[in-house]
């Protein structure tokens, strides 16, 4: 939470932000906090927009910038729940190797953010909390209730 | 009526080239493909109730 990250622009009531990855090349990217059929989930997607103004999910960058993208997205996902204190959050990478990565950041931020997130990892079929050590297919991540 | 006809027969193959690119034409089109996903995966979940209420408010 406290590495640096992209300036970023707000859309809406924080279901879109823009933000510029700056490396060896500059790649517009998107996150969308999209509504789920369930009430108060919410699905976090990352996406490259491309210089069609189409979107990629599955696009491997390479632009030597991937924690402070990563970085970027926490800052959003905070911003988002200061607007949304009772959403709960979703996501998982657009492929295994993605979801471990996101996986690698939890648990480097889950001390930080402790007292004022709850992670919940989803194995199994069930959700848990999450810890550092265990392979997740998915997280919900939302406010502890004592923060909303 | 052909055109429309044309439209019926060529949009299968559009979602079913999106989806193996991963890239997508629109910001709606890229949404509801990812929380297509993540409803997939809500709805595996079963055990809910340890952690929220029925509205999904954290417990």
């Amino acid at each position: 939470m406290d590495k640096p990250f992209y300036d970023f622009e707000i859309v809406g009531d924080a279901f879109r932000f823009h933000f510029k990855s700056i490396g060896a090349k500059i790649i517009p990217k998107i996150i969308i906090y999209q509504e789920t059929d369930m009430p108060n989930y919410y699905n976090l997607v990352l996406a490259d927009v491309l210089p069609d103004g189409s979107f990629d999910i599955y696009v491997k960058s390479n632009n030597g910038d991937m924690e402070k993208i990563l970085a970027t997205v926490v800052q959003t996902l905070m911003v988002f729940l200061a607007y949304h204190p009772k959403a709960n959050i979703c996501f998982s990478g657009s492929s295994e190797t993605r979801t471990r990565l996101y996986q690698i950041v939890l648990a480097k931020e889950i001390e930080k953010v402790n007292p004022i997130l709850d992670i919940l990892g989803f194995r199994n079929n069930r959700l848990e909390a999450f810890e550092t050590n265990k392979n997740y297919e998915g997280f919900v991540v939302s406010k502890k209730k004592s923060n909303i | 009526m052909k055109t429309l006809e044309r439209k019926t027969v060529e949009q299968p193959q559009k979602q079913m080239a999106t989806v193996a690119t991963g890239q997508f034409a629109t910001v709606e089109a890229l949404a509801t493909y990812k929380t297509t996903q993540a409803n997939k995966m809500l709805a595996k979940v079963k055990n809910f109730d340890e952690f929220f209420t029925v509205d999904g408010m954290r417990k």
